[in-house]
């Protein structure tokens, strides 16, 4: 049995391919870029996001939902709040099981993160990208970033030297 | 071939990857060791000045551990190399965030003497020290440090040198401090100063009686604080045989002042024994600025100086049925000013059942949301 205060403000977030998402307006505003339109009065009742297809737009507002602080009516206090270091962990849990994406998921969602301001997510999804590279050599790393290496070789042998330390 | 197959995927979405913009490839490098961070200097011309620009360092020990408990542990000399070189690259850059994650073997000189005698503080590193007091950790706005959980509660954990961080005094926003103790070096009689401290959070740390207040009391500017499971080390000196052993660690009762405080986050953990021990297991607040609160824990004598405007309280403890502490209904009359209370308990009889106890009125409620089960 939950008691809320009725007549939270909803808002409409339209993704390119048509879907509508009706959220809570302290859930949309986790994003920076959305809270600076609407408090720039830019943002009417309904709010398109390009770029971000529905399938991803869905589970950033999945993730929204689960971090937006619990703040007072006002939704001021939003400020107010410490990182919720009480919810720390129970957050980690759910966090972790959220990115079990796979890579193409996990890079949509890096880009949504970014193009939305959501540092938590931001935060979230390179942390989990470090994670699955490191361990793996550098010629490793250059085929999964497809990033050719160009350098000369004696330009290479300058960097390895110059910071010799992380390479051994 | 199914290997040929999945290479092309993951092409396709690597691809991609390296299609963002440096400064989110810049972003992705400071969650990086520090180690592999510097190594992708390697990778391409585009990657080489990426991780200098990256906000944070992390410099991490627990690769250079050589695994066993023989100290010191000759894997740590590559740990306070590789730390130096980091740091020094990072001379000059705009160094936001520095995190160290110090294992014991690479903090501790020794631990045979107080494997014996646990009464003994065993003596520190200086390299760690060193290591903060390299000029490039000079200027963060954000330091974490983390230790290593210790055999006992209350030797053998990390000491920061609070008194002597370099940031401290100029830069330091945010501290973050992790399986650590808050206590005076035993060398130093630096005074503690954080003049632009905002944020400060302890998990798992243990304090000097007084010292936590002292830290407070040296940061004028601190709005956020959380406190999760953060004990009270008793005073006592190392000669005071077996002071420290034969007490039992205990986050209550905890008394602390701060003026300019704002949000506190406070997670509490009791034992049973405790419980039964003793009523004097209070919490006394004197936070005027106030308005944000946020407990979890079992319900406790609390006082409270402040003006509230939100509560989060979280009292929901299983082993509560085999003794009844505190009601929560008293709690509640600490935060009979908010505007917004969310409660987490096990049952309603918890708040409206105690006869001793009346609920008091919340003139200024606007939201109430409460998690329990009803019978």
């Amino acid at each position: 049995m939950a008691t809320r205060e009725a007549g939270k403000k909803m808002i409409m977030l339209k993704s390119p391919d048509g879907m509508e998402f009706e959220v809570e307006e302290a859930v949309a505003m986790e994003s920076q870029t959305i809270r600076k339109m609407i408090e720039d009065d830019c943002a009417d009742t309904a709010i398109l996001i390009p770029n971000i297809n529905s399938k991803i737009l869905s589970r950033v507002i999945e993730y929204c939902n689960k971090h937006v602080p619990t703040t007072g009516a006002t939704g001021a206090a939003a400020s107010d709040t410490v990182a919720p270091a009480a919810l720390a962990e129970d957050l980690k849990i759910w966090d972790a099981e959220f990115i079990k994406v796979n890579r193409a998921t996990r890079f949509d969602l890096i880009q949504a993160a970014s193009y939305l301001n959501i540092k938590g997510l931001l935060d979230l999804t390179s942390q989990t990208t470090i994670d699955t590279i490191s361990d793996n050599s550098l010629e490793e790393i250059r085929s999964f970033l497809s990033t050719k290496n160009d350098y000369l070789p004696e330009e290479e042998q300058t960097i390895r030297r110059e910071n010799q330390w992380a390479f051994q | 071939m199914a290997g040929s197959q999945k290479k092309i995927k993951r092409t396709i979405a690597a691809d991609r990857l390296s299609s963002l913009g440096d400064d989110l490839l810049e972003h992705i490098l400071s969650f990086a060791p520090a180690k592999e961070a510097a190594a992708s200097a390697a990778l391409s011309r585009r990657w080489r000045p990426l991780w200098r620009r990256a906000s944070a360092l992390n410099l991490d020990s627990e690769p250079y551990s050589s695994g066993g408990y023989h100290y010191p542990d000759a894997g740590f000399d590559a740990f306070f190399r590789d730390g130096k070189a980091a740091l020094a690259s990072r001379r000059g850059t705009a160094l936001r965030r520095l995190t160290v994650l110090l294992k014991q073997g690479a903090y501790l000189t020794s631990r045979g003497s107080y494997h014996r005698v646990h009464d003994v503080e065993p003596e520190h590193d200086a390299r760690v020290t060193g290591l903060l007091a390299d000029p490039a950790a000079a200027a963060p706005e954000e330091l974490c440090i983390a230790g290593e959980r210790a055999y006992t509660p209350y030797i053998g954990r990390y000491v920061p040198p609070l008194a002597s961080l370099p940031c401290a005094a100029a830069t330091l926003r945010v501290l973050e401090l992790h399986l650590c103790s808050l206590q005076p070096p035993p060398t130093s009689s630096a005074r503690l100063a954080f003049p632009r401290l905002t944020d400060l959070s302890l998990r798992d740390c243990t304090y000097l009686e007084g010292y936590l207040q002292a830290v407070i009391d040296a940061a004028p500017a601190l709005t956020r604080l959380a406190l999760v499971n953060v004990t009270k080390k008793p005073p006592g000196s190392a000669s005071a045989e077996g002071s420290y052993s034969r007490s039992k660690p205990s986050n209550l009762p905890l008394r602390l002042r701060c003026r300019t405080v704002t949000a506190l986050v406070l997670v509490v953990s009791v034992s049973l024994e405790e419980l039964k021990d003793s009523r004097d297991i209070g919490i006394q607040l004197d936070m005027p600025s106030l308005r944000s609160f946020r407990y979890k824990g079992f319900p406790v004598n609390l006082s409270l100086t402040s003006g509230l405007a939100q509560v989060d309280l979280d009292t929901n403890r299983r082993e509560r049925d085999f003794y009844k502490p505190e009601p929560a209904a008293r709690m509640l009359a600490s935060f009979s000013s908010t505007r917004a209370l969310k409660l987490h308990i096990n049952g309603i009889e918890e708040i409206v059942s105690d006869d001793e106890v009346i609920l008091p009125t919340f003139p200024n409620l606007k939201l109430l949301e409460v998690d329990g089960s009803f019978k």
